[in-house]
């Protein structure tokens, strides 16, 4: 701890403007496995912690990003998953090299849409097609991964990703409905396209 | 951006909208669903719609899902008649929240219900056996024993049933007790028999709910017994299910969760199944009934069917007694299996 030296700067003392992070718009295939599902988003940067380390021979990014995010996945003869979701995205990664590692808690919304033909008995006692038949559930889960960030390399303003995630869906009969998932993706960061000003922190060790 | 939600909104809406897709054929496989009061139950046809005769197959557990059932004998049924897989309330791969406490009188609703659905897919002049095994024949005899329900079928079919909650204790207290002094006697796995026999000479009053629940849970008998029963390696349920999931599309871990949570002692339907007698009312069906029973069934006492066969008011009834199986006749006997189903159906189509 003697030999630590934490330092706390304000956000126009960032030496590197091209370390903070920008809005980003995401595009990605969601599936479990086999069962195939597609997700669009926006990742807005909202906070990144630059860790200088050994006498500034090496500079770590802790970027915070708040993701929206819509996807759905197809289950046949399951349901279709309409979802709509918030990610309290973690990313850490170098300045040099375009490799990061990211994991996120989310939290969000889904309505289901059974896959097949649905029938109920109506008022009268008559059974009826229930169309649009399916379930609201609250969600939640957590994700993780690894990605590549091609504009520290090779000046594309992308990045591509890969995630595991488990979400958890209720309700659902007596307890929840759980679901493992994977998923593969693009991120798109535009020159100038909802110009955020993350707050930057910057903490020498 | 705008354009790719609604792109993406589009999409899930279209896949929502759904043609009503009725097989007639002679190997067919359907997937519909019927919801009731939060909840939606898949039902799988599958088989020969166009024979017009079709039986319900009402998985066992609680939470068992019906395509664990499509095997070997069902698929033999399936040649002549057509199947229909239940998934029941929080059972199987059923989903939603149910508005009510799950009991017996509320998935009695959901069958009812399902059969309405059947003749309207199918047609009225649809013939409709119902075929339960094990809670799933409980869940008949709730069916047949309520109002004019036995109206609505041709026939059902009660294998290695559970339709007397409480008389299954005694029975299998009984049941262990005359096979292990026999085992002993001949000096087969002695070792093995004797603590059995001691708890059962410790218990020779009426059992209490955790002594049923005790002895219901060993299952050591027909692993005893192993030797009189054919076709008694068993895949795990989930390992099984694995398969199954693979060939049918089915999610998994709903599955498991449903079966873990709606089969646990704890579980509402669990505590309701408890009281549940079924017998005395059984003097009131009339309907064409026929009993499939393990010889070796340690969960289901073969003398908790001859129980129920004698209490059915039926003339057109049977009892089957398959001698090399245990609690699963479907599994363990598929031909003979196959046979008496097709023959009663046959019969009384």
């Amino acid at each position: 701890m003697l030999l630590c030296s934490l330092c706390v700067q304000a956000q126009d003392q960032l030496t590197n403007p091209e370390f903070t992070p920008k809005t980003g718009l995401k595009a990605s295939y969601l599936g479990s496995i086999t069962y195939p599902g597609a997700k669009i988003g926006i990742e807005l940067p909202i906070l990144v912690k630059q860790m200088t380390k050994r006498n500034g021979s090496k500079i770590v990014l802790k970027e915070r990003y708040l993701t929206a995010n819509v996807g759905f996945y197809h289950h046949p003869d399951f349901h279709d998953n309409l979802m709509l979701n918030v990610e309290w995205q973690m990313r850490r990664q170098g300045t040099k090299r375009g490799w990061f590692g990211e994991w996120a808690p989310n939290i969000g919304y889904s309505r289901t849409f059974l896959d097949g033909t649905a029938y109920e008995k109506d008022a009268s006692g008559n059974i009826v097609q229930n169309k649009g038949a399916g379930h609201s559930m609250f969600m939640f889960g957590v994700s993780g991964g690894f990605g590549y960030d091609f504009s520290k390399t090779q000046n594309l303003p992308m990045k591509a990703f890969f995630k595991a995630s488990i979400t958890a869906f209720t309700p659902f009969n007596t307890f929840l409905y759980p679901r493992p998932s994977v998923e593969l993706g693009l991120v798109y960061v535009p020159h100038s396209f909802l110009k955020m000003k993350p707050k930057v922190v910057l903490i020498n060790k | 951006m705008k354009k790719i939600i609604f792109l993406a909104l589009g999409l899930a809406f279209m896949t929502a909208c759904h043609k009503e897709n009725i097989s007639i054929g002679t190997q067919v496989f359907d997937t519909f669903f019927v919801t009731n009061k939060g909840v939606s139950m898949p039902i799988h046809v599958s088989g020969n719609t166009a024979s017009k005769v079709i039986v319900l197959f009402i998985p066992g557990g609680p939470g068992g899902a019906g395509l664990i059932y499509k095997d070997k004998a069902m698929e033999t049924v399936e040649q002549k008649y057509a199947v229909a897989y239940i998934n029941q309330r929080e059972c199987g791969t059923s989903q939603g929240k149910s508005t009510e406490p799950n009991n017996m009188a509320l998935m009695t609703e959901d069958l009812e219900l399902t059969i309405a659905t059947i003749k309207k897919r199918y047609g009225q002049g649809m013939s409709v056996f119902i075929l339960g095994h094990s809670f799933g024949g409980m869940m008949v005899s709730a069916f047949v024993t309520k109002g004019d329900n036995q109206k609505m079928i041709k026939g059902w079919i009660d294998a290695d049933g559970i339709s007397e909650y409480q008389a299954i204790g005694n029975l299998t207290r009984d049941m262990y007790l005359k096979y292990g002094l026999e085992q002993t006697a001949l000096g087969k796995r002695v070792a093995e028999w004797k603590p059995i026999i001691e708890w059962c000479k410790a218990h020779p009053n009426n059992l209490t709910l955790e002594e049923i629940d005790y002895i219901n849970q060993q299952q050591d008998g027909e692993e005893l017994m192993s030797e009189y029963i054919v076709n008694n390696t068993y895949p795990s349920q989930f390992s099984y299910f694995f398969d199954l999931a693979k060939a049918f599309k089915l999610p998994i871990t709903a599955y498991g969760v449903n079966i873990l949570s709606t089969g646990g002692s704890n579980s509402s339907l669990s505590k309701d199944i408890e009281n549940k007698a079924y017998h005395a009312k059984l003097r009131n069906v009339s309907t064409p009934a026929l009993f499939l029973v393990g010889k070796y069934d340690f969960i289901c006492p073969p003398a908790l069917h001859q129980d129920a066969y004698d209490n059915t008011a039926s003339l057109k009834k049977k009892i089957v007694i398959f001698p090399k199986s245990g609690h699963q006749t479907y599994m363990n006997e598929p031909e003979l299996f196959a046979k008496e189903v097709i023959d009663f159906m046959t019969l009384y189509k």
